[in-house]
């Protein structure tokens, strides 16, 4: 298995062609049973969908300890991965709940941790209207890393990613109606915050800002 | 009054209402104020772009990960990350020369009192240099020469510089980012800090400090650099012992670790050591030699929200629209848009250049006449518009164009001067706007245009 050791070498060029669902199974089959070259596999082949779920969620300067956190933690726990569910679905709710737990981080200095994503129209569910200016989107961004985990985690889900209510509750083992909660109450905060920076009060004037 | 549910106010927030939630929202100023905050939120939250990771940093977590699993060797049942490659790997010649009397045994670790590592190229391929700082080369014998971003090496120069960041003329297959002196050629040597480290590896080898590793597809390395301290992981290949003094050699396989004997913690001051040295990622072509000399000293620059570095440097950095950073020592940080021209060289200056408009302001009427024409070849800049949306569907965003008109109506420079669009529709516009003729106006002028992209 040469290549998946140097999968990430030249970028699509090398990566372990693992398409099919089948395939994909049987990477986090060999996974489970200890073959490290399957981890190697499961994250280059999730890494990208893992740090695009992890956005908003956490801060963008921490996003590259949290999705190295997840994948120790996958490393750690997919042994309990019993295929009852997808492995994409433990994997989001792996995501989510090591996002909560992520404590704000000291900022290293870096030379390159994040980018934005580039627009595409079959990524994400919830289509950009409008893109932010870069100062607009970082305030908004200071705003929901504001919000207390629970609040923040399902307000991204929900509005951002578009996470249906109910498995939303699935996902954080909780009841719909906490979900509902959290929701009314995390919107409502960050609609309260938003209102008071004079950068963003305009969107809330009633016309196009 | 029993007010909307929390459901009904987001959807009359999304879509004009109707029926009983339209008459019940006429009566009842509260739910209306409700519904017009959820409108701001949402128009919020939709503006927001998702962000990822660099590949760079994909990769420092994939190199992260390594020592994690790598850590877990000792346990029975764990699992052993780099293990796998020992079978994988065939055996290759991979040659260290380097001073010791320290036995070297299978699986052991080889303590190295002078460390040298000499990478082999062949055949040997141009180097391109992608940023440096105060480097010099020279062929043999010859006087020493400054080196700057966009020169090219070729065999048997040496190199002396503080920090060179090169990757070959020809592909990207592999980066060298070093510190020191580097000398280049059928067998060149790069010295680490600490000391020159020598080694040869049959096939191209890629050196990525961030995430200490030499990699080639005859052999696997992990260097670390820490202070006075080099360590060499090799967990595949052989490695040649060389007495330098007595030109006694001796093979060891695949030794667990060569490093130095000096003792020194090994992981004290890694982040210190990677920040300055900086990121050894290729930018993607076609580049723009990007020079900051013309900025105050430790002017701290950065690119699309990456930090380059403190100007004086001269780098290679990719063409196309950036967003420049410029924060000089003890001042506040500027942000400004690029147009940054694939083979032509960009000059940072605190102040955006203004395009030039020495002329007298032309008439109402000639002006008119401009934006009537402008808004007849409308459909050219559209086009721009319609490439995008094939790209992306939902695409839509507002920008504003600032044309320098000459006095004859030919669009003599354009630029895109803030905007909500994507990088290529920028250029786009830019590169239609160019080849615009527009009415006379009898002098220079400067014109602002702003567009809205919308689909209709």
């Amino acid at each position: 298995m040469e290549l998946s050791l140097y999968s990430w070498r030249t970028r699509g060029v090398q990566r372990p062609a693992v398409t099919s669902s089948a395939a994909r199974a049987d990477v986090v089959e060999r996974a489970r049973s200890g073959d490290v070259t399957a981890f190697r596999e499961l994250y280059s082949l999730h890494q990208r969908q893992v740090a695009r779920q992890l956005a908003f969620l956490v801060p963008r300067s921490d996003l590259e300890d949290v999705l190295q956190d997840v994948f120790i933690e996958v490393y750690k726990s997919i042994r309990r991965f019993e295929g009852k569910s997808a492995f994409t679905t433990w994997l989001y709710r792996l995501t989510v709940h090591v996002a909560m737990k992520a404590r704000r981080k000291q900022t290293r200095s870096r030379l390159d941790i994040v980018e934005d994503v580039p627009d595409r129209a079959d990524e994400g569910p919830s289509p950009m209207d409008v893109a932010l200016s870069a100062e607009r989107q970082a305030r908004v961004e200071a705003l929901l890393e504001k919000l207390s985990p629970k609040k923040r985690a399902v307000l991204v889900m929900h509005d951002l990613q578009g996470v249906e209510a109910q498995r939303i509750a699935e996902i954080l083992d909780t009841n719909i109606l906490t979900v509902r909660t959290r929701l009314f109450y995390a919107r409502r905060e960050l609609e309260v915050l938003a209102k008071d920076d004079p950068a963003l009060a305009d969107f809330f004037g009633g016309g196009t800002p | 009054m029993k007010h909307l549910e929390p459901d009904a106010l987001e959807a009359a927030a999304r879509a004009p209402a109707t029926g009983d939630v339209a008459a019940h929202l006429a009566s009842c100023a509260e739910c209306r104020e409700h519904v017009s905050r959820a409108q701001g939120r949402q128009r919020l939250l939709a503006g927001l772009t998702p962000y990822t990771l660099s590949d760079l940093a994909f990769r420092r977590v994939e190199a992260r990960l390594d020592e994690a699993v790598a850590a877990g060797e000792a346990e029975p049942s764990s699992w052993r990350w780099l293990g796998f490659v020992a079978g994988a790997v065939a055996a290759v010649a991979v040659a260290f020369f380097f001073v010791s009397s320290e036995p070297a045994l299978p699986g052991v670790v080889v303590n190295l009192p002078r460390p040298q590592v000499a990478l082999g190229q062949a055949p040997f391929h141009p180097l391109t240099v992608l940023r440096a700082v105060d480097a010099q080369a020279r062929l043999g014998s010859e006087a020493w020469r400054p080196v700057s971003a966009g020169d090219v090496l070729g065999a048997g120069e040496a190199v002396s510089s503080h920090a060179i960041a090169l990757a070959p003329a020809s592909d990207e297959r592999w980066t060298f980012f070093a510190d020191g002196s580097l000398s280049l050629g059928g067998a060149a040597s790069l010295t680490l800090g600490a000391g020159e480290i020598l080694a040869s590896v049959g096939s191209p080898v890629e050196v990525l400090v961030s995430s200490r590793r030499l990699l080639s597809t005859d052999a696997l390395f992990s260097v670390s650099r820490v202070g006075a301290e080099v360590v060499l992981q090799v967990s595949a290949g052989e490695v040649e012992v060389v007495d330098s003094l007595t030109a006694e050699r001796r093979m060891v396989k695949a030794p667990r670790a060569l490093r130095w004997s000096d003792g020194s913690a090994l992981k004290d001051g890694r982040d210190e050591v990677l920040r300055a040295l900086a990121a050894p990622a290729v930018p993607g072509k076609p580049w723009t030699r990007f020079d900051t000399h013309a900025l105050l000293a430790g002017t701290d620059v950065s690119l699309d929200g990456l930090k380059l570095g403190k100007a004086p440097f001269v780098e290679l950095v990719t063409a196309g629209r950036r967003r420049l950073g410029l924060t000089p020592p003890g001042g506040a940080q500027r942000e400004s848009w690029l147009e940054l021209i694939g083979g032509q060289p960009y000059t940072a200056k605190v102040e955006l250049p203004a395009l030039e408009n020495d002329g007298p302001e032309p008439d109402a009427a000639a002006l008119d006449r401009v934006l009537s024409e402008l808004k007849r070849q409308r459909p050219k800049l559209a086009a721009c518009y319609d490439k995008w949306l094939k790209a992306n569907p939902t695409a839509q965003g507002e920008v504003t164009l600032e044309l320098l008109v000459g006095a004859q109506g030919r669009v003599k420079r354009a630029r895109v001067l803030d905007g909500t669009i994507s990088a290529a529709s920028s250029e786009c516009l830019v590169t239609t706007a160019k080849s615009l003729v527009l009415p006379p106006l009898g002098a220079d002028a400067t014109l602002e245009v702003p567009l809205l992209l919308r689909n209709h």
